[in-house]
């Protein structure tokens, strides 16, 4: 039995709100509320019998939850890359652990004079950058550090269930930097005035301390990006409003703007399809979907609407006779760590970009094969 | 609190998150999204909660926090949409378990019809039984504020409902 004020919805309906005096049926009145969907029992109770373990904390000293975080070695040195600021430097370091399990984006890697913005609680520095024109992705990879030193982390690191982790789906092995609550940050990739990029952070769990947090972002271009807009980084801290509810923070006098330099980033390479409908980079594949061409769906012979939704298995095959699965859904594999899908009703254009979580030498990719259609790429 | 306790706490609160939720959230899936997310996060942010009595009250906040923050995103991210926003009204009394009963319904409707900020106080004290203190902390606003958005609420539903008979 529920708690209840001296004034129930029964007292309200008739007392506060119709001085009818007590003409409601009190049973109807609790029934009022549409009844809870079975659906909705299902997902609470999946998500209770699925509860992760909960990581050890450092009691009593924060009011957030903290995490602890091992202190790597590697801290140091990023620290003084930072300020070396030549694409050099790149080569004794991974920029993407977390993102790129493999070490060969070195030449990619823009290192732009030292870029950091810094306000009373926060320094945001930018640690390397990957802007790809070729398929429209950008990788990022920046630098966050707690000026107040107290261990708090400005964001949660979120995971999807324990049930929907998959070892051969590399998004679900991250950690979302998920900022919603009053004094979080909300981190955003944002060009023009407010447009923003579609993707999401991921936080660097190994090499990350305390109060120093490594954080890698994959984000996809929509198709109203001009190519050579420049990018920016904001970090806007969450405060709760008048009505409760979280937003960035109205006065901007907190935010962190950090520029994201693409002048200076060396042209990716790319292979393409001989109609230019599919486009690979070293760490991007951009599809289009043309019905009128040589089409990877027709809408019409299926139930998917996209291309995004269309698609179940993308394969990469080399030179030297051997492949890559990148997507097959029916086996849960996923290398890929951020998807984004862009059509119309009227298929003036169905496109899907995707951020792959591993380099590709381009010179060695002989074709890709979509849904068992193979189509040579040069 | 360990997991057995914290489930057992969980689902005595189930059909008040579904509420507040659905007070706040038109889709159901969405409001299962909210509900998901509370759950995990006061899972791992559990240790943080001083005084296990205040449990329900924590978890609240948790929740409205987690739908405001879906709010935030789709307002954020996606396109307004004049389709979707007409059928809102529509949606009211979808799933409504009494549909011959047409003064509730048109309560209900009426409860809808009230602007968040107002909507989520009367739901929090009426149905949920929180105190205005509580509702006051809640959602970080004066209590005051808190007790004139209640008047505003009775007053408005007054107005909408003015010729119901709910004899």
């Amino acid at each position: 039995m529920k708690k209840r004020n001296p004034s129930t919805p029964l007292d309200w309906a008739n007392r506060d709100v119709f001085h009818s005096g007590g003409t409601f049926d009190p049973n109807k009145i609790d029934a009022m509320f549409p009844a809870m969907p079975e659906a909705f029992d299902e997902r609470v109770r999946a998500t209770l019998a699925n509860l992760p373990e909960r990581a050890e904390r450092v009691e009593g000293t924060a009011k957030k939850p903290r995490r602890a975080f091992r202190l790597a070695a590697t801290v140091g040195i990023a620290a003084t890359l930072c300020v070396g600021m030549t694409a050099v430097a790149a080569n004794v370091k991974n920029w993407f652990p977390t993102l790129m399990q493999t070490n060969t984006l070195d030449k990619l890697v823009t290192i732009p004079e030292p870029t950091v913005v810094s306000n009373d609680a926060y320094e945001l520095a930018l640690e390397a950058l990957v802007y790809d024109e070729a398929a429209g992705t950008i990788l990022v990879s920046v630098r966050l550090t707690n000026k107040k030193q107290d261990g708090v982390l400005p964001f949660v690191p979120s995971r999807v269930l324990t049930e929907y982790q998959k070892k051969d789906m590399a998004w679900t092995q991250l950690a979302e930097c998920y900022g919603c609550r009053d004094g979080e940050l909300s981190l955003n990739v944002f060009y023009n005035e407010k447009d923003v990029c579609f993707g999401k952070f991921y936080l660097n769990e190994t090499d990350s301390t305390d109060n120093v947090y490594y954080l890698e972002g994959a984000f996809v271009l929509d198709e109203q990006y001009t190519p050579g807009t420049p990018f920016r980084l904001e970090a806007e801290p969450l405060v709760m409003g008048a009505d409760g509810v979280t937003d960035v923070d109205a006065t901007e006098s907190t935010n962190l703007t950090l520029p994201l330099p693409i002048a200076t980033a060396e042209p990716i390479a790319c292979v393409q399809s001989a109609d230019g409908a599919i486009v690979l980079s070293e760490i991007g594949l951009h599809i289009v979907n043309d019905p009128t061409k040589d089409a990877i769906y027709n809408p019409a012979d299926t139930l998917d609407t996209c291309l995004v939704d269309a698609l179940d298995t993308i394969e990469l095959q080399w030179k030297d006779g051997k492949s890559w699965m990148i997507l097959d859904e029916k086996a849960n594999v996923d290398c890929t760590l951020y998807t984004l899908g862009s059509s119309t009703l009227s298929n003036e254009y169905d496109t899907a970009t995707y951020v792959l979580a591993r380099a590709v030498d381009c010179s060695q990719v002989q074709a890709i094969v979509l849904n068992g259609k193979t189509f040579p790429l040069s | 609190m360990d997991k057995a306790a914290f489930t057992e706490a969980v689902l005595a609160a189930e059909p008040m998150l579904y509420r507040i939720a659905r007070t706040l959230l038109w889709d159901e899936s969405v409001c299962a999204d909210a509900a998901q997310q509370a759950i995990l996060r006061a899972w791992e942010c559990l240790p943080s909660l001083q005084k296990p009595q205040y449990f329900r009250t924590w978890l609240t906040r948790i929740l409205i926090n987690e739908c405001t923050a879906i709010l935030r995103q789709q307002q954020r991210f996606v396109p307004y949409d004049l389709d979707k926003a007409e059928a809102i009204p529509a949606s009211v009394t979808d799933g409504y378990t009494d549909p011959g009963s047409d003064p509730y319904r048109d309560l209900y409707a009426a409860l809808c019809a009230l602007e968040d900020k107002y909507r989520l106080p009367v739901v929090l004290y009426y149905w949920e039984g929180f105190k205005t203190r509580e509702i006051a902390d809640l959602l970080s606003v004066p209590e005051g504020t808190i007790k004139t958005r209640l008047k505003t609420a009775r007053k408005q539903l007054r107005a909408t409902l003015e010729g119901v008979c709910f004899a």
